[in-house]
């Protein structure tokens, strides 16, 4: 688990990260900040597209849902996948509360729709995601 | 963006830089996820930490290769061994002697051996090429036979390299592209070019001193490169005569299995030999592939480098015997030397050098005369006479009563004892049998109370042995033992051997300083059972009218039966019935005119052994001793167990 600088607490500090797709901001042309919800956002589809042993010195790190995928499309496929993305989450996002975690498969177009309810701590409101999952050969 | 003001940069682990970015980040506050794994900024930490990680271990890995103490890449050591004037010693080839008898049709004046006939030897199941390395011309002797004796042959193979030298060629290298090459055999001739056949052939300058060695001589150097290669250099027209373009370089050289070879003694030929086919020649072996060494490894370099830096090719001190005889013989498992001031008796002027060989127990007489001829007389003090001794052999015996827990112990007492065993027999392979090593009684006491949680404690008592080797039968000769430590009179004996008057002897003390061999009536002393009781008495002795007694065990209060055991002792020439002395303070035996027919078990020696004063002593090995023990002794290591429930 992470050990943190700074207590979790939004009283001492705020939400700010990278956008890893290091698009410029078309005004200032500097990098774009995500803060606050969008940075918890984006930093739950990382550990969520993370496989493990794919992040340096670290291998528990990820959720292993890409060879989920390759198997196949029926309801104890989309339990597992949630169970992996329930796990991940609650190991290395600590600044969430998760509320719930939907996963339905879509045979036709060999996915899974994936809704992720959750509250910032500290933020009195649910927070949903919504991505639609499919394999990449 | 304000920085923290602590930077630590002496961290290497990707851990620990990982957490120092962390540490500088934490005093910004534009950026401020870095501590969640699934952000962007942490992403980008591990791949900047894991970068500085790299970078450090590669600093790390360049900094350890530029010492030769800290090096551990073989092509890094090899080149700091360099400047120290040292290369590494290649593989060398087993060499053996055969012996040949030829009976050719006809009568012609003389045979000849050529160079590489070609023979095969098993070892294991495993076949090994030998060769000849040179021509050996065989005469017709006065009576018609033709005998050719010790005929040497290596195991290997005989390769060539050819290169044509480009001097426009700035990066043109002449290297033996095999690892196993024996640098001894390297034979290079140079051809003058293509239309000129005049052939030249170079020396090894490597072997040379340096000064000596003229502009206008041929001579070429060794030098081992990557991949245990070795390249050749040559001269550059200051030291040695330089090459020319369009000169042709032929090299010649024998790659080589090394020590695997060794003890190879039965040898057939792959063809004919001399010409003739297997029908018309007997061949036998004279002495058995020996010599055969691997490539020197890094850590002896590592070891060897700065010793021979110290000794600049000169024997003086006993060090340096020991490091230039380590370096040219790299099949030396063992080596210590002693001046003569420090034998027994006292021989001023010589130096005296033990060697133990890899997989055996001594050199040969060849081996031993070519280490004296080839390495010690080329660098030592020409006053000082060196001498090869074989090392002698000081066997313990170990007999161990140990008591256990079989409520505790998890397996049965069959596999305890057999542990026990191997907890005795890996720490003496790895204390004792070399020279200088002393054997240490707590450690090994310790290692056998360790072997399970169910031993609750042990006893360990320790017996000496060694063994007289007879050159010849028959022959009268004188042998020494020193023990080295006080032993109890009366408690030396030998196994049996058989005299000249036929009967079966063996060799006791009398309790009273010599030695004497006594007639065995029906295989076992005056027909009465051997006793061994150490611990409270002898096992032999003298009484009160001067008469031997032994065959019993005797102690001061229990003189019984003493006319029953009365013994015949051999009568020696001079009329007396002693065969030597024994200085029981010191335990040095001293066996003088001692000639046995035969050996009574079949085995080359006869096995003496003494019990010492204190059991439980340390034991120093003198001079060219080393203590060893025999795993096919019955008696080498002896366990009993007690089984203690309460």
């Amino acid at each position: 688990m992470a050990i943190f600088t700074k207590p979790l607490s939004t009283n001492v500090r705020s939400w700010s990260d990278l956008d890893l797709d290091f698009k410029p901001h078309p005004v200032t042309g500097d990098i774009v900040v995500k803060r606050n919800v969008e940075a918890i956002k984006r930093s739950v589809r990382n550990l969520i597209q993370t496989n493990e042993h794919e992040r340096p010195f670290h291998p528990e790190i990820g959720s292993n849902i890409r060879g989920v995928l390759f198997d196949l499309i029926a309801p104890t496929t989309a339990v597992v996948l949630q169970s992996s993305i329930r796990q991940v989450l609650n190991n290395y996002e600590p600044r969430i509360k998760l509320i719930d975690i939907k996963v339905v498969a879509d045979s036709d177009r060999n996915g899974y729709h994936v809704t992720i309810a959750f509250e910032p701590i500290n933020i009195p409101e649910a927070v949903t995601i919504e991505f639609f999952l499919e394999r990449l050969r | 963006m304000p920085l923290s003001d602590k930077i630590q940069v002496t961290d290497l682990e990707f851990d620990d830089i990982k957490s120092n970015l962390k540490n500088y980040l934490s005093a910004q506050s534009q950026f401020q996820d870095y501590d969640f794994e699934g952000s962007g900024m942490s992403i980008l930490l591990d791949l900047l930490a894991y970068n500085t990680h790299y970078m450090g271990y590669y600093a790390n890995m360049l900094g350890n290769e530029m010492f030769m103490d800290s090096a551990s890449l073989r092509d890094s050591v090899v080149s700091h061994a360099k400047l120290l004037g040292v290369n590494p010693v290649s593989v060398k080839p087993a060499t053996a002697a055969l012996n040949f008898t030829f009976a050719p049709s006809g009568s012609p004046p003389s045979l000849v051996i050529a160079k590489n006939t070609k023979f095969l030897s098993k070892i294991d199941g495993v076949k090994y090429r030998f060769i000849t390395t040179k021509s050996t011309l065989v005469p017709r002797e006065l009576n018609g036979t033709y005998v050719a004796l010790g005929v040497e042959i290596k195991e290997g193979k005989i390769l060539n390299k050819t290169y044509t030298v480009d001097v426009n060629d700035t990066r043109q290298r002449f290297i033996i592209p095999n690892a196993n090459a024996d640098t001894d055999s390297i034979i290079v001739n140079v051809q003058a070019s293509v239309s000129n056949s005049t052939l030249e052939t170079y020396t090894n300058g490597s072997a040379l001193d340096i000064t000596t060695i003229k502009k206008t001589d041929k001579v070429f150097f060794i030098q081992e490169i990557e991949n245990r290669q070795y390249e050749l250099t040559f001269g550059n027209g200051a030291i040695g005569a330089p090459l020319s373009d369009g000169n042709i370089i032929f090299i010649e050289y024998i790659v080589s299995s090394g020590s695997i070879a060794n003890k190879a003694n039965t040898f057939s030929a792959t063809s004919t030999v001399a010409g003739l086919s297997p029908s018309d020649y007997i061949v036998t072996t004279d002495a058995a592939a020996d010599g055969g060494s691997d490539i020197q490894t890094t850590e002896s370099l590592k070891f060897l480098a700065p010793k021979l830096y110290s000794a600049q090719k000169r024997a003086c001190t006993k060090d340096d015997y020991k490091a230039i005889l380590l370096e040219q013989r790299t099949d030396i498992e063992s080596i210590t030397t002693y001046g003569g001031e420090d034998a027994d008796p006292v021989q001023y002027g010589k130096v005296f050098i033990a060697i133990k060989p890899k997989g055996n127990n001594v050199f040969s007489l060849a081996a031993k005369e070519a280490i004296i001829k080839d390495i010690i007389k080329q660098t030592n003090v020409v006053t000082v006479i060196p001498e090869i001794v074989d090392p002698s052999f000081f066997f313990l015996q170990f007999q161990t009563t140990v008591n256990y827990n079989p409520t505790t112990n998890l397996t049965d007492e069959v596999t305890l004892k057999t542990n026990i065993n191997n907890s005795i027999q890996t720490y003496l392979q790895g204390n004792i049998e070399k020279f200088d090593q002393k054997f240490r009684y707590s450690p090994l006491t310790k290692d056998i109370d360790n072997t399970s949680s169910s031993i609750r404690n042990s006893k360990t008592t320790v017996r000496y042995a060694q063994r007289i080797y007879p050159a010849t039968f028959g022959v009268v000769a004188s042998y020494v033992m020193n023990f080295n430590n006080p032993i109890i009179p009366g408690c030396f004996k030998s196994t049996q051997f058989v005299g000249s008057d036929g009967y079966t002897w063996q060799l006791v003390d009398d309790t009273v300083g010599n030695i004497k061999a006594v007639k065995l009536v029906a295989g076992s002393t005056t027909t009465q059972t051997w006793t061994e009781d150490y611990a409270t008495g002898w096992v032999h002795r003298v009484d009160s009218t001067g008469t031997l007694h032994t065959g019993e065990f005797h102690h001061d209060t229990d003189h019984h039966d003493d006319d029953s055991l009365l013994l015949d002792q051999q009568i020696q020439l001079d009329g007396t019935t002693n065969i030597g002395t024994v200085n029981y303070d010191t335990g040095k035996v001293s066996i003088v005119n001692f000639a046995p027919v035969s050996i009574t078990s079949g085995a080359s020696y006869i096995q003496c052994v003494a019990h010492p004063k204190v059991t439980t002593a340390d034991i120093a090995p003198l001079r060219e001793q080393i203590l060893t023990y025999d795993v096919n002794d019955p008696n080498s290591i002896v366990i009993n167990m007690v089984q203690e429930t309460l």
